[in-house]
């Protein structure tokens, strides 16, 4: 079992004209857990919904298990293997306990085998079979998240996204969690938490990614990581004079992106009489030397808010 | 709670609902508590800000900053405690109503006008702060600009640095001028409290500097009151005077920046428990 | 208590009627966000398809059921899925509301270009013989038609409750119901259940017309407002179940029909609440039902919560003029203004002048879509029912005052404008669609009750509004008339102009582009509103009231609600936001007809409605409308000709002298701005 299981090539992504994500890059190995951290609006988020197909990557190439997926709609991804567990409310809260995991396991090993993996699931969590035809939505915010973790415990995927497993949880529910968490590990899936509270998920994982407005910022063992993430989370980065460089030295796209204003979707093509230096450039460094913030010109780019990112 | 600390760089009284030095606070939220469904999204906070304050309002993913902003804009109503603006009290104010109190807020995801210029964003702002616009007015020809209202409107432009685009339809600009444009429709009104929501959203480090400075400048030139609600702290250090941290609904640390990202409390909230 | 029963029993089919539409209605809202008032015109399609078959082709009855109601209806569905609302998928409710509506027009006009104009009398029914007695339920007859209604409404009924609570399409469906996002993370194949969804609901929409044959006596593709009755019961039943539970659906509708029919069971017939306060009856509880209903607050709003992941729906493009363009463009206005009026006061031929006549009327009444959905945002579906109170109120003035014509014309407008303040107070408190719902109950209401009466619309034989005279004048040419019209039109457009270019219309410009941010400001959207809904049916009435002089007769039909949409979705076509969108559409509306009429065929006479209401079907791509985005492409290839002409000449005689004017108006290339504190911002 070698090679990664999940690559992700300078992707991009964009909400209309929030440009999300430039130019990430990065690796989880077949029985890795990566963690994705960074504050919020970082992007963490955003990268998640590319992965697993929610959004459409606006450049950029996803490999999952050395397929090309990026053009793949959500369900087939969900289907070939990638789990993601959104955050906030992750099930459906008008359906019972049962039809939640009976929904997700019909539709990833077939209708036949789904006794078995209920069997199981409640065998797991006690607290789920206690109450299976309770409807999702009366459950607390704890017994949704497990009940989300027992979805995905009863039929592993080969790589599960979680977002904020812990976010508004009780901190020993939050340690019933990520023991879950590691027990889906155990059964040979490969990990990428998406976490705010760093600590936590550096314990468990192998190496770690920083996002930072949208790009990497850092990337390397999950053990190096945590002074520069500090820096990063409570501000300082540029004022420290640790300048936060990426550890591989992937640098973000180029944000230069010019758009005749006059129809959305239009072709991109340089606004009648922009002149020159304003309107292209070359890539330019994440936050560049940090003193000052004065930056290239190359990043001004003349989308408004309300139209679609051209392609 | 974490200690507040005196002697922070502004002139304002730092002292907020623990004991003002003097006046009343301009903005005044006493013990609110709000639930959803069954979880207490707020408890028992109490926040002020004082005329001419620029405060902070920071804390981890699910703190209830969002909550907390929308019930101090008076856009919802707690389960208990209230929100006061000047001695009136805001629940179940509408909108617009608050607006003509003298406050202005801007947007996590900014609302613009798209299909008009910059320049007419302020005027636009400008007669709704003067009150005017009868549909009469309109028939007989007297909807035309004002001289006073136009160079009240070319200062603010000059204030957020927009001069030169003001006849650009807004759609057709960043979202970094869009920001800009939010703000400078804000001070049109010559607002008492500027409430400002995640306006660093989805700006990029620079951008993000750029529109601090002019925030921070605008706020000791106005003297006006701010109350800023970020994720991000470079932001959040240049512009405002105090931070409030808020963690589960509960406030854990007051006062100045150094101080309170110093406090442990408060990274742990963001860094989690060491394990 | 036997008079209860037998009184409330008949109303029965009826309401297993209206409980099939909401249950349709519910369901494709739920799955799909699409409020599909086109259901209406999918039940007639099928009802009239079944009459095909059965009486034309002689294919059995059974037979052409299950092909009208399970094969065709379910395709009808699936096309409208894949054509039309999968392109759309993240426009707002309003704008599918009106690609809904396009469709609503649309269908039962594309019939007559088939099968011909003729009337088809006595529908064939399903099953039962509605003609024979078959039961008495406490001593009331039960004939056919009901028991078939009936018994079929019931088990259709429960088979799709059972299909959703034990099977697993059914689990699916209810998964995709409540968040599309989700059930695509757990592998289920969203957009393909959801178009399963439509299939389904089309097959209730084609159930509920086949079964609603025996209660009509006859089935005119002209003329389908009989199944207006559908509608309003159905749109009721779907709001009373907060657009949310199908069970719900289910009874409210069944109660509405045992209502109504205990109401005119109990009312002594003939007599004076008998005859107001039935035909009236479903509008006020339909408008009740949405404005008090709180479960119907959050329709703008998904409650999906991964929502965050789509896309915002596309905004207009915004249209630049290029400074040498106005110039040629005004001249050119002007020269064809002129031309316009001198040709029509000489040489062109009567029956042309009569058309310009009334579409410079009908333009009037366009004007007041431009207020209020161009302007102001809100989509009235009610503007014909306003031309109509201005025609008629003109026509009895003169009758029964002997006011003059003109006068009347502009007390008209005035009454109009109160009635449409009243509307508007009711109204304001809701927005979107629930607005444009209940201004369609009025519009409905309207057509059904409030137009009937003698001395409103004048019955059958119509309202005389007779022409002006002034002085010695004879209005009676038309083409003096017209001379007049036209006047009438300028002083309009000149208000309607005014108004955009003051304050009011800046109000609502900011109202349009973010009403959150407008009331953010201080700008009272209530206030703005209700002026801009006052002037709007004010101005409707108005030009009805001109309209109604250039036709001389007028009837309740001409200001039926079905014109209502289709004048909505002519102005939205050719552009709702400018005055001359608004005169393009009205001259455009007259003209088009009078030369299908001339040339072609009657039975193609449905090709006017149809071409605007495919305008209707692009507005969620094109909210500014589809000829004005054609127009504004055209401007920008042109301004870009312009530059790049501009850049040659620059390349020749180096950079301009003075002012730049290579560059377009109103687009500056963007500067580096230097901030205040000295930082770069954006470069």
């Amino acid at each position: 079992m070698s090679g990664p299981i999940l690559e992700l090539e300078n992707v991009s992504a964009a909400y209309s004209t929030y440009r999300a994500l430039f130019g990430v890059s990065l690796t989880i190995p077949h029985d890795g857990i990566v963690a994705l951290v960074g504050s919020n609006g970082a992007g963490k988020s955003t990268l998640a919904r590319v992965v697993s197909g929610l959004v459409p990557a606006a450049g950029g190439s996803i490999r999952f298990e050395g397929q090309d997926v990026t053009r793949w709609p959500a369900h087939r991804i969900a289907r070939a293997g990638m789990v993601h567990v959104p955050e906030g409310r992750a099930i459906f809260s008008s359906l019972s306990v049962e039809e939640n995991l009976t929904v997700s396991f019909s539709r990833r090993i077939g209708r036949k085998q789904t006794p078995e993996a209920l069997a199981r699931a409640y065998q797991a969590f006690p607290v789920l079979a206690e109450r299976r035809k309770q409807l999702g939505g009366t459950l607390s915010g704890g017994q949704q998240r497990i009940l989300s973790l027992a979805k995905v415990l009863a039929v592993p995927p080969k790589l599960l996204i979680v977002d904020e497993l812990s976010l508004g949880l009780a901190p020993v529910i939050v340690d019933q969690v990520y023991e879950g968490l590691l027990a889906i590990h155990g059964q040979g899936c490969a990990l990428l938490v998406v976490e705010q509270q760093v600590d936590r998920v550096l314990a468990i994982a192998d190496r770690a990614v920083l996002l930072v407005k949208g790009a990497v910022a850092w990337e390397g063992p999950a053990r190096d990581a945590r002074s520069t993430l500090e820096a990063h989370m409570l501000g300082g980065a540029s004022a420290n004079g640790s300048a936060p460089l990426s550890a591989n030295g992937s640098h973000s796209a180029p944000r230069n992106v010019v758009t005749s204003p006059v129809s959305p979707g239009g072709p991109r093509s340089v606004s009648p009489g922009a002149a020159g230096p304003t309107a292209s450039g070359g890539p330019h460094p994440l936050g560049g030397s940090g003193a000052g913030g004065v930056s290239h010109p190359s990043d001004l780019w003349v989308v408004g808010p309300n139209f679609p990112s051209p392609n | 709670m974490a200690e507040v600390h005196a002697g922070a760089p502004a002139p304002a009284p730092v002292f907020g609902a623990l004991g003002g030095a003097g006046a009343a606070p301009l903005l005044d939220a006493r013990s609110i508590s709000i639930r959803f469904g069954g979880i207490a999204a707020l408890k028992d906070v109490s926040v002020s800000v004082d005329a001419g304050e620029a405060v902070g309002l920071v804390g981890p993913n699910g703190a209830g900053k969002t909550t907390l902003f929308n019930c101090l804009c008076g856009q919802l109503r707690p389960n208990g405690g209230t929100v006061s603006f000047d001695g009136h009290v805001l629940d179940d104010m509408p909108a617009h109503m608050r607006a003509r109190l003298g406050i202005r807020r801007t947007f996590q995801r900014v609302e613009v006008f798209p299909e008009l210029s910059v320049r007419d964003h302020m005027i636009v702002a400008e007669r709704a702060r003067r009150g005017d616009g009868a549909l009469w007015k309109d028939l007989l020809n007297k909807g035309k600009a004002r001289p006073e209202e136009l160079d009240h409107v070319e200062a603010v432009l000059d204030l957020v640095g927009l001069t030169e685009m003001a006849d650009v339809p807004v759609a057709a600009l960043s979202l970094g001028h869009c920001r800009l444009v939010e703000l400078g429709r804000a001070l049109c009104g010559e607002p008492r409290l500027l409430m400002a929501d995640e306006p660093s959203s989805g700006l990029d480090m620079t951008e993000t500097a750029a529109l601090a400075g002019v925030l921070r400048s605008v706020q000791r030139d106005q003297g006006m009151a701010v109350l800023l609600v970020e994720h991000d702290m470079e932001m959040v250090r240049t512009a405002v005077d105090r931070v409030v941290v808020l963690d589960v609904g509960e406030i854990i640390a007051q006062g100045s920046f150094e101080s309170v990202v110093a406090d442990p409390e408060v990274r742990r909230a963001y860094l989690g428990r060491t394990a | 208590m036997s008079h209860l029963l037998s009184y409330a029993i008949p109303g029965i089919p009826y309401g297993c009627n209206y409980a099939l539409m909401a249950v349709g209605l519910v369901l494709t809202f739920r799955a799909t966000g699409v409020f599909n008032l086109a259901f209406g015109a999918q039940a007639f399609v099928a009802a009239f398809i079944f009459d095909l078959m059965v009486r034309s082709s002689h294919i059995p009855v059974g037979i052409a059921f299950v092909l009208a109601v399970m094969v065709f209806s379910p395709l009808l569905g699936l096309a409208l899925d894949r054509f039309l609302f999968r392109y759309i998928p993240t426009a707002s409710t309003t704008a599918k509301l009106v690609s809904s509506l396009g469709l609503l027009i649309a269908i039962p006009q594309a019939l007559p270009i088939f099968f011909g104009n003729g009337q088809r009398l006595n529908p064939p029914y399903l099953w039962l013989n509605p003609a024979r007695v078959y039961l008495h339920v406490f001593s009331t007859p039960i004939n056919g038609g009901d028991v078939t209604t009936t018994v079929i409404t019931v088990v259709v009924v429960a088979a799709v409750v059972a299909m959703f609570r034990w099977t697993d399409i059914g689990l699916q469906m209810r998964a995709v119901v409540e968040s599309r996002r989700m059930s695509q993370l757990e592998g289920i194949n969203s957009p393909r259940v959801a178009a399963g969804a439509w299939a389904l609901s089309s097959a209730l929409a084609g159930l509920a017309g086949v079964l609603f044959l025996p209660l009509t006596a006859s089935l005119s593709p002209t003329d389908p407002l009989q199944f207006t009755a559908l509608l309003v019961a159905g749109l009721t039943a779907a709001a009373v179940a907060s657009m949310r539970s199908l069970p719900i659906a289910l009874a409210a509708g069944i109660g509405l029909g045992i209502v109504e029919s205990l109401l005119s069971g109990y009312l002594p017939t003939g007599g004076v609440l008998a005859q107001t306060v039935v035909p009236a009856f479903p509008f006020v509880v339909l408008v009740g039902t949405l404005l008090l209903n709180p479960g119907l607050r959050r329709l703008e709003y998904s409650s999906d919560p991964l929502a965050a992941a789509d896309p915002p729906p596309a905004p207009p493009s915004v249209s630049i003029r290029d400074r040498r363009l106005a110039v040629p463009t005004r001249v050119g206005f002007w020269v064809l203004v002129v031309a316009f009026l001198a040709s029509s006061v000489t040489w062109v031929p009567g029956y042309y002048v009569t058309a310009f006549a009334e579409g410079l009327c009908l333009s009037i009444v366009f004007l007041s879509i431009t207020l209020i959905t161009g302007m102001s945002g809100q989509l009235s579906l009610c503007q014909a029912a306003f031309a109509g109170i201005g025609a008629f109120a003109a026509g009895q003035f003169a009758e029964h005052l002997n006011l003059p014509v003109l006068v009347g014309a502009v007390v008209g407008g005035l009454l109009a404008a109160v009635i449409g303040t009243i509307v508007a107070v009711v109204a304001i408190r809701v927005s979107g669609l629930l607005l444009a719902l209940v201004t369609l109950a009025f519009a409905l209401f309207a057509d059904q009750s409030l137009f009937q009466y003698s001395w409103t619309g004048g019955g059958l034989a119509g309202v005389t509004v007779p022409r002006p005279s002034i002085g010695s004048i004879d209005f009676g040419n038309d083409r003096t008339f017209l001379v007049l019209c036209f006047l009438a039109l300028v002083l309009c457009s000149v208000l309607v102009l005014l108004v955009q270019r003051g304050t009011v219309g800046r109000y609502l410009a900011a109202m349009r582009g973010s009403p959150v941010a407008a009331a953010s400001m201080g700008i009272s959207l209530r206030t703005a509103r209700l002026t801009v809904f006052a002037m709007s049916s004010g101005i409707a009435g108005f030009g009805g009231a001109l309209y109604g002089s250039v036709l001389r007769q007028v009837s309740a039909e001409l200001f039926g609600y079905a014109f209502s949409l289709v004048f909505v979705v002519a102005v939205i076509t050719t552009g709702s936001r400018t005055v001359e969108g608004a005169i393009q559409a009205g001259i455009g509306f007259s003209v088009i007809q009078l030369l299908l009429t001339l040339y072609v065929p009657a039975r193609f006479g449905g090709i006017e409605p149809i071409l605007f209401a495919f305008g209707a079907m692009t507005y969620a791509a094109h909210p500014e409308g589809i000829v004005e985005y054609q127009k504004s492409k055209w401007m920008v290839r042109v301004s870009k000709a312009f530059a790049a002409y501009d850049a040659r000449r620059a390349r020749k005689t180096g950079p301009p002298v003075g002012g730049a004017h290579g560059s377009m108006e109103g687009y500056p290339a963007v500067p580096a701005v230097s901030m205040p504190s000295g930082k770069q911002f954006g470069g």
